[in-house]
C-alpha cells in the first residue's frame, strides 16, 4: 500500500495528490477528483477509519487523487472567483496530464461541488468534458439558517467557532449504538461524549481549516443576495445551469444544516435534462443509517456502507442507485 | 431472503386486518361534556362539527392583541390533542399569551357527526368538502363569537394546506395571517415512503374510512420493544418525544382517515401538486393569489412533509412579509423535527410556541419606530419676553 499526500502548501498551483490503495489503477482507468469543503483539509476524504471515500474508490480501480483549491494565494486573495477562473481549470489539466485522457469526475464537498458548476458560467470558452458529484452542496443560498451565519461571522471575527456551534452545524444526524447497530464513530477514533463530540474532536485536530477570508465574504454576499453570483457583479454563476454537462449526481443530507435538501433541490430543477442529473436524499427514510448530515457523510462509520456504495454505483453507471 | 413464508405473512396481515377492523371508530358521545368544548356548527351540507374553545387570560386584558381570534388547524388522522397532549398545550400557551384560541375537529372525527350513518361509513369526503363546508361554518362561528372581522390561521400539516386554500379563496379577507407548522405547498420530489405508499394503495379500503387510530393502537406495544423502527421514525423522531408522551396522545389524539381523502393525498404525491380530488383546481398555483403575512415552519427530517414540500408553500406565497423557520439543530434548536413532534414533542414549549406567540404578537401590534425629533414650528416664548 502505498500513501503519498503532504500538507498543503501555499502554493498557486497546488498539484493533485494520488491516493494508491493496493494494485496501482491502469492507464486507462478513469480519474476522479476529491474536493473538500472550505473549512476542510483534504484528509477529511480519509480520515474515516484512515481509509474514507478515497481509499474506497482508490480500491475501486479508479484513479483517486486529492485537490486542494482552497488553500492556494488565488483563493485568499480573489475567493471562489480566482479558484473558478484559474484554479478549477488548472487542476482539471493537471488531472488529465497525469492520467492520460481526460475523463474525469469531479466530486466535491460543500462549496466545492459548486465548482463545474460555476465554471460552466465563465464566458471564456467551453468546461472540460466532465461528469460530477456535489456532496452535501448548497447551490441556492437563500434562507440561510442562523447556525450558518454564526459560522461565517465567527471566522470573520477570528477565532473560529465554538464545539458546540460545529457540532449543531455540522454534525447533525449521527447515532449511538444500539443493539445490533454500531454507533456513527468510526473504528479507530477515540470516543470522548457522544457521537457529535467524538468526531467534531477528530474534525478540530485533523480536519477544520479556516476558510479563505475572501471566500467567506463570497458566501456572505451570496447569502445577503440570495444568488451566486461574482464579485463584481458581472457573472452571474446560475448561467452554469444551461452550459455544465453531466452526468451530474447531487447528494443531500436529510439533517445537513448547511446544505439543507431544499437548498439542493433547485440545482435539480434547473440543470438542462441532457446533464441528466439524479439526486439522492441519504436518510433514513431510505433506508440508510442515519438521517445524514454535513460531515457525518464523509466522516460517519455508517458512510462506509450508504455514501461509498452509493457513490460506487452511480461511478459504476448503474441505473438504480441503492 | 425472508425466514418468514408467503403463508405465514398473509395469515399474519389478515389477524391485524380483523384486529384494525375490531378498532373501528364510532363517534364520540357527549361532546358537550369534554373540556374546552365551546359549540357546535352546523355546515351548509349537514355535518354537525364540535368546535373546542380556550378564551385569553383576562390577566393579559391591557395587551394590544387581547382577543385576538387564532384558530388551531389539525392534521390528518389525529384530532384536537394535536394542539392539547400535556406537555405540549399549544391551547393553553396561546390563551395564557392574550389570545382567543378555538379548535374546530372537522368531519370524520369521532366527536363530529355526519348527515346520516351511510355518508358515515362511506368515508367519501375530500380535503375539498372540508375547505368548502367545514371551514366557513367554523370560521363564521369564530368571527362571530369574537366580535372581530378577522382571525389568524394556525394550521399543522393538512390544517395548513387548509389555511392555504382559505386563503385564496372567497373568505381570504377574514384571514389576517397564516401559521403553517409542517404543510405542503406542492410535492415535488417524492421521497421513497411516498413511492412506497403510491404502490401500495391497492391495500386501502375501497371505501370507508382507513383505520389509522385502530392501527396505531396496536401497534403501540411496539413503541418499547422497537423504537429504532423506521415507520414510527417516518412519522416522529424519537429524539424529541418520549414514549409516555407518544402512548398518550395515540390514545387520545387519533382518529381514522376518509377513503376519499386518501384518494386526494395519492393525487398530491403522484401529481406533485395540492389540487382538488378531481384535479380541476390547483392549490399549489393558487398560492399566488395569498397575500397575507405568513409565518411557515418546516421539520428538518420531516418525512411525511419534507422541508422542501413545506418550502414549495414558502416560494409560492405572493405574501411580501413571509418568514421561514426550520426546527432543527441548524437553526439552534435541540434536535432535528420529524413531523409529529413539531407539535407533540418534549421541547415545542421552550423551542417552537414561543416564536408563534411572538410572530402573533408582531402582527396585531407590530413595534413602533421612535418618533422623529420635530423642529419647532415656533420660537419658544421666552417668559418675561412681550
Amino acid at each position: 500500500m502505498l500513501f503519498a499526500f503532504s500538507g498543503a502548501a501555499a502554493s498557486d498551483r497546488p498539484e493533485p495528490k494520488p491516493v494508491v490503495r493496493g494494485t496501482p489503477s491502469g492507464y486507462e482507468a478513469e480519474v476522479i477528483a476529491l474536493c473538500p469543503d472550505i473549512g476542510e483539509r483534504p484528509e477529511v476524504f480519509l480520515a474515516r477509519d484512515g481509509e474514507g471515500l478515497a481509499g474506497h474508490l482508490a480500491r475501486g480501480n479508479w484513479k483517486v487523487y486529492l485537490v486542494d483549491p482552497w488553500s492556494t494565494p488565488t483563493a485568499a486573495a480573489e475567493g471562489f472567483d480566482g479558484v473558478v477562473r484559474d484554479v478549477y481549470p488548472w487542476l482539471l489539466k493537471r488531472l488529465a496530464e497525469a492520467s492520460g485522457h481526460d475523463r474525469i469526475t469531479w466530486v466535491g464537498h460543500g462549496v466545492c461541488g459548486l465548482l463545474p458548476l460555476a465554471a460552466a458560467a465563465r464566458p471564456s470558452g467551453n468546461p472540460p468534458p466532465t461528469r460530477w458529484a456535489a456532496l452535501g452542496t448548497r447551490f441556492d443560498w437563500s434562507l440561510p439558517s442562523p447556525e450558518l451565519k454564526r459560522w461565517v461571522q465567527s471566522w470573520k471575527d477570528g477565532g473560529g467557532p465554538l464545539p458546540d456551534l460545529v457540532q449543531r452545524l455540522l454534525f447533525t444526524g449521527l447515532r449511538g449504538a444500539l443493539g445490533a447497530r454500531n454507533s456513527s464513530v468510526p473504528r479507530g477514533v477515540r470516543v470522548v461524549g457522544t457521537p457529535a463530540e467524538s468526531l467534531e474532536f477528530l474534525h478540530r485536530d485533523k480536519i477544520s481549516r479556516r476558510p479563505p477570508a475572501a471566500v467567506l465574504e463570497d458566501l456572505e454576499r451570496w447569502m445577503r443576495q440570495g444568488r451566486v453570483t461574482d464579485r463584481a457583479g458581472w457573472v452571474d454563476y446560475e448561467i452554469g445551469y444551461a452550459n455544465v454537462q453531466g452526468p451530474a449526481l447531487l447528494v443531500s443530507g436529510a439533517s445537513d444544516a448547511v446544505a439543507p435538501p431544499e437548498q439542493v433541490l433547485p440545482a435539480l430543477d434547473r440543470l438542462d435534462a441532457k446533464v441528466g442529473a439524479q439526486w439522492h436524499l441519504l436518510s433514513r427514510i431510505n433506508g440508510d443509517r442515519e438521517e445524514y448530515g454535513h460531515l457525518g457523510m464523509l466522516l460517519s462509520r455508517h458512510a462506509a456502507r450508504d455514501v461509498d456504495e452509493l457513490l460506487t454505483a452511480w461511478l459504476q453507471g448503474r441505473e438504480t442507485l441503492p | 431472503m425472508s425466514a418468514v413464508s408467503p403463508a405465514l405473512r398473509r395469515f399474519g396481515a389478515l389477524c391485524f386486518a380483523l384486529l384494525l377492523a375490531g378498532c373501528a371508530t364510532v363517534p364520540t358521545k357527549n361532546v358537550e361534556e369534554l373540556p374546552f368544548f365551546g359549540a357546535r356548527v352546523s355546515t351548509a351540507d349537514g355535518w354537525s362539527l364540535a368546535v373546542f374553545h380556550a378564551p385569553p387570560d383576562p390577566a393579559t386584558a391591557g395587551l394590544p392583541h387581547h382577543g385576538t381570534p387564532v384558530l388551531l388547524i389539525h392534521g390528518t388522522s389525529v384530532n384536537r390533542y394535536n394542539y392539547m397532549t400535556d406537555g405540549s398545550d399549544l391551547v393553553s400557551f396561546l390563551a395564557s399569551r392574550g389570545f382567543d384560541v378555538w379548535v374546530p375537529e372537522y368531519r370524520g372525527d369521532r366527536s363530529s357527526q355526519a348527515p346520516d350513518k351511510a355518508t358515515w361509513r362511506a368515508g367519501a369526503w375530500s380535503v375539498d368538502d372540508i375547505a368548502a363546508y367545514d371551514v366557513p361554518a367554523v370560521m363564521d362561528l369564530v368571527l362571530k363569537e369574537s366580535g372581530r372581522d378577522q382571525l389568524y390561521w394556525l394550521g399543522h400539516s393538512l390544517g395548513g394546506a387548509l389555511g392555504y386554500i382559505a386563503a385564496q379563496g372567497p373568505r381570504s379577507h377574514q384571514i389576517a395571517g397564516l401559521i403553517t407548522i409542517g404543510a405542503p405547498g406542492a410535492f415535488p420530489h417524492p421521497n421513497r415512503l411516498a413511492q412506497k405508499a403510491e404502490k401500495n394503495t391497492g391495500l386501502l379500503p375501497r371505501s370507508g374510512q382507513v383505520p389509522t387510530r385502530g392501527a396505531a393502537k396496536a401497534a403501540l406495544p411496539l413503541l418499547d420493544m422497537a423504537p429504532d423502527d423506521p415507520l414510527l421514525h417516518a412519522v416522529y423522531n424519537l429524539d424529541n418525544v418520549d414514549v409516555p408522551t407518544l402512548v398518550e396522545f395515540v390514545g387520545l389524539g387519533m382518529e381514522n382517515i376518509g377513503r376519499g381523502m386518501t384518494k386526494q393525498y395519492l393525487g398530491w404525491m403522484t401529481g406533485g401538486r395540492v389540487t382538488s380530488l378531481d384535479g380541476r383546481v390547483d392549490y399549489t398555483a393558487g398560492l399566488a393569489k395569498v397575500t397575507q403575512p405568513a409565518l411557515v415552519v418546516a421539520g428538518r427530517v420531516d418525512h411525511i412533509v419534507p422541508p422542501w414540500a413545506v418550502r414549495a408553500g414558502y416560494d409560492g406565497l405572493a405574501s411580501t412579509d413571509k418568514s421561514w423557520l426550520v426546527m432543527g439543530q441548524g437553526w439552534g434548536h435541540r434536535h432535528d423535527y420529524g413531523h409529529g413532534d413539531l407539535l407533540v414533542g418534549d421541547f415545542v414549549v421552550d423551542e417552537l410556541f414561543p416564536d408563534i406567540a411572538s410572530w402573533l404578537e408582531a402582527q396585531v401590534s407590530p413595534p413602533v419606530a421612535p418618533p422623529e425629533p420635530v423642529e419647532p414650528a415656533l420660537a419658544p416664548t421666552i417668559p418675561g419676553s412681550p
